[in-house]
């Protein structure tokens, strides 16, 4: 069972992207959090116990109260301190060479990936983990 | 007496030759070897160059007679039996002296020689021309006239920092300008009844330079007689003797106020040019973000209409594409409008009455209100009206009223309070609630920018402030926001270019 963290506010494209992986993987688990701030709280709660720890993270940037970026700058004080690891990615309907070019330079997000997330790139990014 | 002319105009003659400045002056070579070469080309053992002044003959260069003066009644040339005198002529006409050769035996000139001769008088002219800056003029007077047509103003200071000189560039009016020679700036300023303040700079920076000993620049605006502001770039420097003793401060001025005002000018249009800049990133963001995002949603629900396998599947999805398409259409027309508001710079004003454009948003916005049961209170008694886009007035209360509804604090009741000021000849309108507040340490950089949003409500699409704020600064004024939060905020608009004294 593989543990899956979607942030992000756009309520429509949640539920649509929920029903794409789920389409296509029927062993994983999807949390919902709206915005970066939420998502914080959650993961200080449970760093020790990599029971339930994600496996994997899809960040959104434009975001009310907490945006991607600043997720970002509080996650990477203490991801080395997580009991599991998990891969991090960006999905974000910029198409913002400035922030493709930022988020390179972050060494805890594995790919800056332009919504929509596709089945092709989703399976691609499972077989990976 | 052979050849020597006669000497007419005597009066200018004379004065001709006391410009040139060169009776009682040393040996010099120039003249020395004018007197060998006149000796050398006529065989003659004796020449001389001599200048008659009033009383006397005077002798600047000489060969073969020792000689420094005579006097007209008796000249030299009386003891030789052959003399040949070449006047000295300038202006023209004015004889002011003599090129003579002689000698003891009788002697042939030719006509050659004669000439040569007449060509050293003429060598002799440039030569004490070139020795003068200007030709009938003193020194004096040729550098004072440099000094008052400079378009810097000099003033020279003695040791003590009273004036020794000051250009009309420094000081135009020729009473004052006289009067200030001797006096210190303190006397100077009581003279002429302005600011002690001036003369107490201006000592502090005489007094730097005598003790560093070195030259100081600085720039310095202040109001002309029109009022308008002038800027000059001054500079002090020190001057010593060849003992080294501090004797004297020489001050230049230079207007630059034209290049001041350049690069003020040049500055403002980089701050336009930064801001639009940035404008367009924030449109970039907000066409990717706000318009993108939508559109995907939509490209995703018609393909998963597409393939749904049962009728109530398709009909929950063809639901949800109506809210996106909905908050598509929204945004894209706000979109519109900001540009809109860019582009329209010549819109309409006119005297709008506050309170009456507050009652226009709030009936817009009744059901909100009524629901919050928001208590607001108004004082637009400083400044009941202001001269403004009606357009724009009634958006800027829509805004920033429904901002404040929007993210009143669930822990209390909203209390709004609007007024109005005078502040330095313009109108500020302050709105200040007791909601949510913004954290400004966070966000100030954001707060008016497109597509931002603080707080999680299903409707914040952070379009309202970023028209706000566009709307405001096309005419010119600015808005600000203080803000704590959990405590409040209060946001303020500035509208310049009022005529507040009705």
């Amino acid at each position: 069972m593989k543990r899956i963290y979607l942030i992000d506010d756009d309520d429509i494209y949640v539920f649509l992207t929920k029903k794409t992986i789920l389409k296509v993987r029927q062993d994983v688990e999807v949390e919902v959090f709206s915005d970066g701030l939420q998502a914080i709280t959650h993961l200080l709660k449970i760093k020790d116990r990599a029971d339930l720890l994600p496996d994997l993270i899809f960040l959104d940037l434009n975001m009310p109260v907490m945006d991607g970026w600043e997720f970002l700058t509080e996650y990477k004080e203490f991801y080395t301190a997580l009991a599991s690891k998990n891969q991090l990615y960006i999905v974000s309907s910029s198409i913002s060479p400035y922030e493709m070019e930022r988020s390179k330079s972050i060494s805890v997000v594995s790919e800056f990936i332009i919504k929509p997330l596709v089945k092709e790139k989703f399976l691609e990014i499972l077989e990976n983990l | 007496m052979i050849n020597i002319p006669s000497l007419s105009n005597e009066a200018e003659r004379i004065e001709a030759l006391y410009v040139l400045e060169v009776l009682d002056t040393g040996e010099e070579e120039e003249f020395d070897n004018i007197v060998k070469i006149a000796s050398i080309l006529t065989q003659s053992p004796v020449s001389a160059i001599t200048f008659v002044d009033e009383n006397r003959i005077w002798y600047k260069a000489k060969q073969g007679i020792e000689l420094r003066e005579t006097t007209r009644e008796h000249p030299a040339s009386e003891e030789y039996i052959f003399c040949v005198a070449i006047p000295i002529r300038v202006n023209n006409d004015l004889v002011i002296g003599h090129l003579s050769v002689a000698g003891h035996s009788f002697m042939v000139i030719s006509d050659e020689q004669h000439e040569a001769l007449i060509l050293l008088a003429a060598q002799i002219v440039t030569l004490l021309q070139l020795r003068m800056p200007v030709i009938n003029n003193s020194i004096k007077e040729f550098y004072e006239s440099i000094l008052n047509n400079i378009p810097t103003d000099i003033v020279v200071f003695d040791a003590d920092h009273r004036y020794l000189f000051a250009n009309p560039g420094a000081i135009k009016n020729e009473e004052y300008r006289k009067a200030i020679i001797g006096m210190d700036d303190f006397e100077y300023v009581a003279y002429r009844n302005r600011d002690i303040k001036i003369a107490e700079g201006r000592r502090a920076q005489f007094l730097e330079v005598k003790n560093s000993g070195k030259a100081i620049v600085w720039e310095e605006s202040m109001p002309d007689p029109e009022g308008n502001i002038i800027t000059f770039l001054r500079r002090m420097f020190p001057m010593h003797d060849e003992q080294g003793n501090f004797i004297m401060v020489i001050g230049f001025g230079v207007d630059i106020t034209e290049r001041k005002m350049l690069e003020e000018k040049q500055n403002m249009i980089m701050g336009q040019l930064a801001i639009q800049n940035t404008q367009l990133i924030d449109f970039c963001n907000v066409v990717s973000h706000n318009l993108r995002g939508p559109l995907i949603n939509m490209a995703m629900l018609t393909e998963f209409i597409q393939e749904a396998e049962d009728a109530e599947e398709q009909k929950l999805l063809v639901s949800k594409l109506e809210p996106v398409i909905e908050n598509l259409k929204n945004t894209f027309n706000e979109l519109i409008e900001s540009i809109q508001i860019r582009q329209d710079i010549n819109i309409k004003s006119d005297k709008l009455n506050f309170n009456t454009c507050l009652q226009e948003a709030l009936d817009g916005l009744f059901d909100e209100v009524t629901k919050t049961s928001a208590n607001i209170s108004v004082d637009f008694e400083e400044a009941p009206a202001v001269t403004y886009p009606h357009k724009y007035l009634a958006s800027i209360f829509y805004n920033l009223i429904s901002n404040a509804i929007k993210y009143h604090s669930p822990d209390r009741q909203l209390s709004l309070n609007l007024a109005s000021k005078v502040k330095d000849g313009n109108i500020v309108l302050t709105v200040k609630d007791n909601g949510l507040g913004i954290d400004l340490l966070k966000h100030k950089d954001n707060i008016f920018k497109i597509g931002k949003v603080f707080h999680r409500h299903p409707n914040a699409k952070g379009l309202g402030l970023f028209m706000t704020k566009t709307q405001v600064e096309a005419m010119g004024g600015r808005i600000w926001v203080d803000s704590l939060p959990n405590q409040g905020s209060t946001f303020s608009i500035e509208f310049v270019n009022q005529n507040v004294n009705w």
